[in-house]
């Protein structure tokens, strides 16, 4: 029985190796050229192995079978070069022109006629990839940039799609064909596997595509979430070479980690493609959207700037803020009584309105109430029929474009990169003098928040905050995340109040005159933060904790905080964090905490790098920062 | 999901088909079908939601596959005409506020699909606004839902006596 099974064996393996050796014959291509080419870096970027790749499947990045000649199971940079030339030169077999491996492959192809003599090989036209890319109108490409999203843990940190354009000189046409790399998450997904899997790549993802407009509508409508394009320089062959690529990419199967492997480190694959570009490295193990954004606008293409051209387009809600902050106090008066009872809207008919303050005032109402039907759930029909009220209004005056000054945005390409290490001098009155180092791998605190971020809030996962005091090294906090969420540009008007809240998971340390004494903490507070000027807010929270029972003082306590952010210039802000809690068991003891922080930075030669004193119950750290 | 697509498919391809007959030899302005009524493919393309909610970062089925079969479908039920009524219906208020100001994004591209010239566009949102100002000021507006408003968008665009100008009305 065994020798059976052994013959049987020799006979499959001499049988395979015949096969190949004889493909190699048929192809009739020098064994050194196949050996080079497979071995080379771009043709093993195509076929999604990772380089240098020659053993058995274990860094294959693709997972669906489809994408290759070669049985996944025997898949080698070699075996599917020989498959690939050999099913280009025998296509007899396939009924249909798109089942036509040039045009399931259109770019190996392209790429393969470069490297071999493939003049034997009838060219084929492949009316749906030809259809879909638009190849004979389009002539360029846009990486298009989503800013964060609180509302899905998957967007806090904003995504990235592409775009192909159909003609750069026409305006923005919706319809172009848009790509996007994401996530398959099964309908009705609970939160907890959502995120557990997400990780651990417990999820396939996948290129798809769609008319741009579905993104435009899903961001700038729905999720109210700004968008910035970056068009991209590239020679139509190279442009030509990536459509051809992301075809053949469509609906494969990858596996998804959100921290590294995402949607966005699958954008900056692609242009990793190009044989003359200079794109900078991704240094951190983890990738996050704007440093890949920063990536592409700091890379160089043909020895000029891959990109060309960046645009803003703002949300319906920076829309709506945009106009109405630039109203003058009768409009906003104005849109105040209209918004309180709608049949005021006849107050425009006055005289004394000119035509184009009429415009404005209705055109920020009608951003006003679509905002009003993407976040007030409760009343989307009272929001649709005052929209309507203030769009039949607008019918019966005569056409005409209202003049509102565009924002001026900065691109979050130019913020500080995300990640961020700390290294504290600190003196406590108790335990001495010590040493604190954080470590912080993204994304913002409450002091040094720039574009694409949120002024005054925060966004944290993973921070590590160390000290080293009294001869102890101790953990001071590690977050799992905390999020602070405030509405910095907020009207007033109803549901678009100054609302706040603040939630914070994972070690804190309880008391400043403790050292390793870091416990469990799940806080969270709603409140209000009022931007009472321009470059001052004050914030009211409520809330409370669990905690570990630290000092027999219990494991609850309800809080309340009084904060200030206060900005000074442009490099330099400030903030005043007063907490009282009071313990709801035991002895139900009351502590107040006193936060006092203030932050300068100081950015030469695209290094960024911040000052920080902090002043706090029984302890003051003096700080400096760099940001990664 | 793809069986219920093809055989939708199958179905709107039937129903355009039968509606060539119809339509086929009468070329005047607003003589054409109107997808949502008639080209048979009704709630599986056109739904009565302002917006699909989807998640962002998470691949979602947008009924693509629908629109693709549907651009097979012969003449007057063509694919453009499909494609423009899709997209009314996805940016219904985008387009309303744009043909109230007289130009914007999404009216050219609109515009784009149905094959109108630069040259005619500001003369078509002209007459498509006239006749908007009476539809929106008709006291049961308020009531329609999305799928009858784009509907009459849809049938007001395809009605303008101008429309002419544009390739594929």
């Amino acid at each position: 029985m065994q020798l059976k099974t052994i013959l049987l064996c020799l006979i499959i393996y001499c049988c395979t190796f015949e096969v190949s050796a004889q493909k190699i014959r048929v192809l009739s291509y020098p064994t050194e050229l196949i050996d080079s080419i497979s071995a080379s870096e771009k043709w093993q970027k195509l076929i999604k192995l990772s380089p240098n790749f020659d053993s058995e499947n274990s860094n294959i990045n693709i997972h669906s079978q489809r994408f290759y000649f070669s049985e996944m199971s025997e898949l080698t940079a070699k075996k599917e070069l020989i498959k690939t030339l050999y099913a280009f030169q025998n296509t007899d077999h396939q009924n249909t022109t798109e089942e036509n491996p040039q045009c399931r492959f259109p770019a190996r192809y392209y790429w393969l006629k470069k490297q071999f003599d493939l003049s034997n090989v009838k060219e084929v036209e492949c009316h749906d990839f030809l259809a879909w890319s638009k190849l004979s109108s389009t002539q360029s490409l846009s990486l298009i940039f989503a800013t964060g999203y609180l509302g899905n843990p998957a967007s806090y940190y904003g995504h990235t799609l592409l775009k192909l354009n159909s003609d750069q000189n026409k305006k923005l046409n919706l319809l172009e064909t848009s790509v996007n790399f994401g996530a398959k998450v099964p309908k009705n997904e609970d939160p907890i596997s959502y995120m557990l899997k997400g990780v651990v790549g417990g999820y396939d993802g996948s290129f798809s595509h769609s008319s741009y407009y579905y993104h435009t509508q899903n961001y700038l409508e729905n999720e109210l979430r700004d968008l910035w394009e970056y068009q991209l320089n590239l020679s139509q062959d190279d442009y030509y070479f990536l459509v051809a690529h992301i075809w053949e990419l469509i609906e494969q199967d990858y596996i998804y980690y959100f921290f590294d492997e995402n949607c966005v480190y699958r954008m900056y694959e692609l242009f990793s493609l190009f044989d003359d570009i200079d794109l900078p490295p991704i240094k951190a193990p983890w990738v996050i959207p704007q440093e890949v954004v920063s990536a592409i606008n700091s890379a160089t293409y043909k020895g000029v700037p891959l990109v060309s051209k960046v645009k803003y387009i703002p949300s319906r809600q920076s829309s709506f803020y945009n106009k109405y902050w630039q109203l003058n106090t009768n409009e906003k008066l104005l849109i105040a009584k209209i918004v309180e009872n709608p049949e005021q809207i006849n107050l425009l008919n006055a005289e004394a309105i000119v035509f184009q303050a009429k415009l404005k005032i209705l055109s920020t109402l009608l951003d006003y109430y679509q905002y009003l039907i993407s976040v007030d759930k409760d009343n989307v029909k009272l929001n649709k029929q005052s929209y309507t009220r203030v769009l039949t209004y607008r019918y019966n005056l005569a056409p005409g474009k209202v003049k509102f000054k565009d924002k001026l945005a900065i691109s979050p390409h130019l913020a500080r990169p995300s990640s961020y290490l700390q290294l504290g001098f600190m003196h406590n009155e108790k335990l001495g003098n010590g040493v604190a180092i954080k470590f912080r791998p993204a994304y913002y605190d409450q002091l040094d928040a720039e574009s694409g971020h949120i002024r005054n809030g925060a966004l944290k996962m993973g921070e590590l905050d160390l000290e080293y005091i009294n001869n102890k090294l101790a953990i001071r906090g590690l977050s799992i995340f905390e999020v602070i969420s405030v509405s910095n540009q907020a009207t007033g008007l109803p549901h678009d109040g100054y609302d706040a809240w603040r939630l914070y998971l994972g070690l804190q340390k309880q008391d400043n005159k403790c050292t390793n004494c870091a416990d469990f903490t799940f806080k969270a507070n709603k409140g209000l933060s009022i931007p009472i000027l321009e470059n001052t807010t004050v914030g009211g929270y409520i809330g409370g904790a669990f905690v570990e029972n630290y000092l027999d003082r219990g494991r609850v306590y309800i809080s309340s905080n009084l904060t200030l952010n206060q900005s000074i210039n442009n490099d330099w802000n400030f903030l005043v964090d007063l907490e009282a809690r009071k313990y709801l068991e035991n002895e139900q003891v009351t502590k107040y905490k006193v936060k006092a922080e203030t932050r300068y930075r100081v950015n030469f030669n695209h290094e960024y790098i911040d000052f920080r004193l902090i002043l706090s119950n029984d302890e003051t750290v003096l700080s400096l920062g760099y940001y990664w | 999901m793809n069986k219920t697509k093809i055989l939708i498919s199958s179905i709107a391809i039937a129903f355009c088909a039968s509606s060539v007959n119809s339509f086929a030899f009468d070329k005047t302005p607003g003589s054409g079908p109107n997808p949502f009524s008639d080209c048979g493919i009704g709630a599986a393309l056109f739904k009565d939601t302002k917006w699909a909610a989807v998640t962002s970062n998470v691949i979602w089925d947008i009924g693509t596959t629908a629109v693709t079969s549907a651009t097979a479908s012969p003449e007057t039920c063509s694919g453009a005409n499909i494609i423009a009524a899709k997209f009314i219906i996805d940016n219904y208020d985008n387009i309303v506020e744009e043909i109230a100001e007289g130009s914007g994004d999404h009216l050219a591209s609109m515009y784009g699909v149905l094959g109108c010239d630069n040259s005619v566009q500001t003369e078509v949102t002209a007459s498509i606004r006239t006749d908007m100002v009476q539809t929106i000021n008709q006291a049961d507006y308020q009531d329609k839902n999305l799928v009858q408003k784009s509907s009459d968008l849809y049938n007001i665009v395809n009605n303008s006596t101008v429309v002419g100008n544009c390739a594929v009305i």
